[in-house]
């Protein structure tokens, strides 16, 4: 492994730094208790998806155990996920 | 046992005697716990939004709230930290109102028919329904440890016991849940 010697300059501050153009995602979480219908019915809700789009991201969490469900700055996902948790989902954001 | 129907841009209940109580009850039990462990008390959300906490606070230790009022973030305690100090009364005021909607509706000038409570919700009242059951059905989920496989919980659990009495508690209110989503969608 190796780096390029113009990256070593860079103080390690600037490594741990955000990179401000990568997007923040909010993410769902699969649960034992959360209806397949009512998640569906939250994701046209919060984010004004159709309902074959709902439908779909519910089957990924349903399935895969995750799905990103909406993407953005860091303060957006913010505050989709505090609407997601009033909304009694498991979500969390993350930068993509 | 009761009905859940659509009217116009409303969902019509039709809830038994003693579904009433049980509900009651329930959405009591999950706001009381709400306004417990690490709760600043009873405030309005607005009230919250103005006096925040000066740290960040950690996660509940009961298990049932840590599901009510997740982590925000996975792998970031100083982050989920912040987001709790800046969201943590707001959430937790919200989720009351919802169970204090189903509260004092069930409380409230509901008619009756047929020995039941019949009750009207407007779609906004009906949504907050759907949010408090949520809360309901986490509330009971994570205390009975539930798993997807709801139909091994129920073979698995002595008829009789209280584990026994309390999944079909979860089950009825997850059928209460799953025919108003029904009805508020139009499915």
């Amino acid at each position: 492994m190796t780096a390029p010697t113009i990256e070593r300059s860079r103080s390690p501050k600037a490594f741990e730094a955000e990179e401000p153009d990568k997007p923040w995602v909010a993410i769902v979480w699969n649960d034992p208790v959360n209806l397949m219908s009512y998640v569906t019915w939250v994701f046209q809700k919060l984010f004004g998806y159709s309902r074959d789009k709902a439908t779909e991201l519910m089957l990924d969490v349903h399935h895969k155990g995750r799905a990103a469900v909406s993407s953005g700055s860091r303060e957006q996902m913010e505050n989709d996920v505090a609407r997601l948790h009033a909304a009694g989902l498991w979500a969390t954001l993350q930068q993509d | 046992m009761g009905s859940v129907r659509r009217r116009g841009g409303a969902v019509r209940l039709g809830l038994d005697d003693s579904e009433v109580v049980l509900l009651a009850s329930l959405a009591a039990q999950v706001k009381q716990l709400l306004g417990g462990e690490g709760s600043a008390g009873p405030v309005d959300p607005m009230e919250a939004m103005l006096a925040l906490p000066p740290e960040a606070i950690e996660p509940p230790q009961d298990p049932v709230l840590a599901r009510l009022l997740p982590n925000a973030y996975r792998d970031d305690d100083a982050a989920a930290g912040e987001f709790r100090r800046l969201m943590d009364s707001d959430l937790r005021a919200q989720k009351c109102l919802a169970l204090q909607q189903v509260i004092d509706d069930l409380a409230g000038a509901g008619g009756r028919k047929g020995g039941q409570l019949r009750l009207e919700l407007p779609e906004a009242a009906a949504e907050r329904w759907l949010y408090a059951l949520t809360d309901v059905r986490l509330a009971l989920g994570t205390t009975l440890g539930v798993t997807e496989d709801m139909d091994e919980e129920r073979r698995s659990a002595e008829p009789g016991s209280s584990r026994h009495l309390q999944l079909g508690v979860y089950d009825w209110v997850t059928w209460l849940q799953d025919a108003m989503v029904r009805a508020v969608t139009g499915g």
